[in-house]
């Protein structure tokens, strides 16, 4: 599988070639950047779902966290702390934590699965400086016939980019 | 665009016509009962100070950060501050004249009725003295308003000398980002002491090292709403037109990260004397839920937190300006419900025809009329101090083109 690779050290000149690349219908198959570009996910309106997912891991997380405390200190196993309440106003501690640790993991989880990432896996994709300051756009060149991948890399050339490779 | 607010006929009638209806009320409240008429000075000018100081918290906070997107609108939080000067006025003629009817470390003979419980409250009183006495609050109150007069003023001074500054204003804003860390240092540590002193000496009994932080994070919290609201109307007047939607969900993300410290403020507070149920510490929240109304209490935090935190968690309704603004006023409501529970339950029972055995939410004529009024100044003084900058809009700032560009992407 051959891939052409373009490499630009400047997000303003890849917000450039992204512009003209989605004018022409160019079938981009990776944009690899160090940093987020809000701009260029808005552009090519790649959203991301993990947000309402969040929201949803911090609800189970709330009502998780409280049946687990409620069945802990009220149903299994009441004690007579200093004469307070079993069904206590300490709660809202120990809820606010568990919330935060329980969506913090299970979003982690769902990043994960969704990129179909694990830890040692190896890399798909490799060039240097991809880990580095350099910004990477891939085009499979299966999917390019002759003529557009010629407008596709006057397009590379014409916006600066710092290289034209295929890997 | 860069253009000078006016301060038009129409705004300077309300705020007239606001003054006046304060005044008529003040003065009968005076005549009937100067229990009340002091209690309400206190109250009123309480909120607005706190609402300046945590304005220019707010604007500091920019400063320090380097934020960008605000600076298009720092005249606001800036001018704000500007009740500073009023208050002390207010602050003064309460301290001088109004002491004894307010404060009962003051006069203790006539806050408790009950004589068994006397002595025990006046030894209480007697341990409290070297602080709480006449002459060191006056020394206090002069020298918090001297701090925030200082540090406030040396932030809107250097604000005038950048937009003088035709040269390029980086150096100005060094100083300010220097100033704001001041600001910030001398707020923090005046407000701990004048939180005390002005709202926790009401019930001299008393004490929670918490309190002052609770209505420094308040202040801040709703300075915030009220800045919004202010912008809202300058953006409808067409004098800062460049507001989006990125702009207003920052502002919300303001308020929604607010709820959250306010809750947890007011909670920690809450908890730890219901946990620790020491009945010194206790007849604070027993008063206030028990004797005087247990629906204000769940009120104010339902208002103050679960609504700007239900309503602005969908991302389209906190980028929407409208419901941003409805839900600024709820919160300023929520503000002065927030102060009205620390100053009034300790103090109806001074009222005339109210007696410490029953004690119950007062908010009648006096109140609203005075609470106008106040709010009649604070439009005068804000909108004067508006209409006194050349521009609405800061011209030098090294930050302005980010904010009139400023834009999200989600």
């Amino acid at each position: 599988m051959s891939k052409l690779v373009a490499v630009y050290n400047d997000d303003r000149k890849l917000m450039q070639a992204a512009e003209q690349l989605k004018a022409a219908n160019a079938p981009v198959e990776e944009v690899i950047t160090p940093f987020v570009i809000e701009e260029l996910l808005e552009k090519f309106h790649v959203k991301s779902n993990i947000p309402l997912l969040a929201f949803f891991y911090g609800l189970f997380g709330v009502t998780s966290v409280f049946a687990a405390l409620y069945y802990t200190f009220v149903i299994s196993y009441p004690l007579n702390i200093g004469g307070k309440p079993n069904l206590s106003l300490t709660f809202p501690v120990l809820m606010f934590v568990g919330t935060v640790l329980t969506t913090v993991l299970t979003t982690v989880v769902t990043f994960f699965v969704q990129t179909k990432m694990y830890p040692g896996k190896n890399p798909e994709f490799a060039y240097p400086g991809i880990n580095d300051d350099k910004m990477l756009v891939l085009i499979d060149k299966a999917d390019l016939t002759p003529d557009v991948e010629t407008k596709v890399r006057q397009i590379f050339e014409t916006t600066g980019a710092e290289k034209i490779d295929e890997v | 665009m860069k253009k000078r607010f006016e301060f038009s006929k129409k705004l300077k009638t309300i705020s007239f016509v606001l003054m006046l209806i304060g005044l008529i009320t003040a003065v009968m409240a005076f005549a009937a009962d100067k229990h009340r008429f002091w209690t309400n000075i206190l109250y009123s000018n309480y909120m607005f100070l706190l609402l300046a100081l945590g304005a220019a918290f707010w604007m500091s906070l920019q400063y320090i950060a380097e934020a960008g997107w605000s600076s298009a609108f720092k005249r606001v939080p800036e001018t704000i501050a500007c009740y500073i000067a009023p208050a002390f006025i207010f602050m003064l003629a309460l301290v001088f004249f109004g002491l004894k009817y307010v404060y009962p470390w003051a006069n203790p003979e006539e806050h408790i009725e009950d004589f068994s419980k006397y002595h025990e409250f006046k030894e209480i009183l007697d341990v409290k003295a070297p602080y709480l006495n006449k002459n060191f609050f006056i020394v206090r109150t002069l020298v918090f308003f001297l701090v925030w007069f200082a540090t406030v003023g040396i932030l809107r001074k250097l604000s005038k000398k950048e937009d003088a500054d035709k040269s390029g204003a980086l150096k100005w804003f060094e100083k300010s980002r220097f100033y704001a860390k001041v600001y910030i240092f001398g707020f923090a540590l005046t407000f701990i002491f004048a939180g005390f002193d002005y709202l926790m000496s009401l019930e001299p009994y008393w004490y929670s090292t918490l309190f002052s932080i609770k209505e420094i994070i308040s202040g801040f919290f709703h300075a915030s709403a009220l800045i919004i609201l202010i912008v809202y109307f300058l953006n409808k007047k067409a004098y800062l037109p460049f507001m989006n939607s990125s702009h207003w969900h920052d502002f919300s993300k303001y308020l929604f990260m607010g709820s959250i410290l306010f809750a947890y403020a007011w909670y920690f507070q809450y908890m730890l004397i219901w946990y620790g149920n020491i009945p010194e510490e206790g007849e604070y929240y027993f008063l206030r839920r028990f004797h005087f109304s247990q629906f204000l209490f769940t009120l104010n935090i339902a208002i103050n937190f679960m609504v700007p935190f239900l309503v602005l968690l969908p991302n389209k309704l906190a980028k929407n300006p409208k419901v941003l603004v409805t839900i600024a006023v709820i919160l300023l409501g929520g503000f002065a419900l927030d102060v009205y529970l620390s100053v009034f339950p300790p103090l109806v029972h001074t009222f005339k025809g109210m007696s410490e055995q029953h004690i119950h939410p007062v908010f009648g004529l006096y109140e609203i009329g005075i609470l106008l009024g106040f709010i009649g100044i604070f439009m005068f003084v804000f909108f004067r101090n508006m209409a006194k900058r050349k521009h609405v809009i800061p011209v030098n700032h090294p930050y302005i083109e980010e904010s009139l560009l400023h834009h999200n992407a989600h």
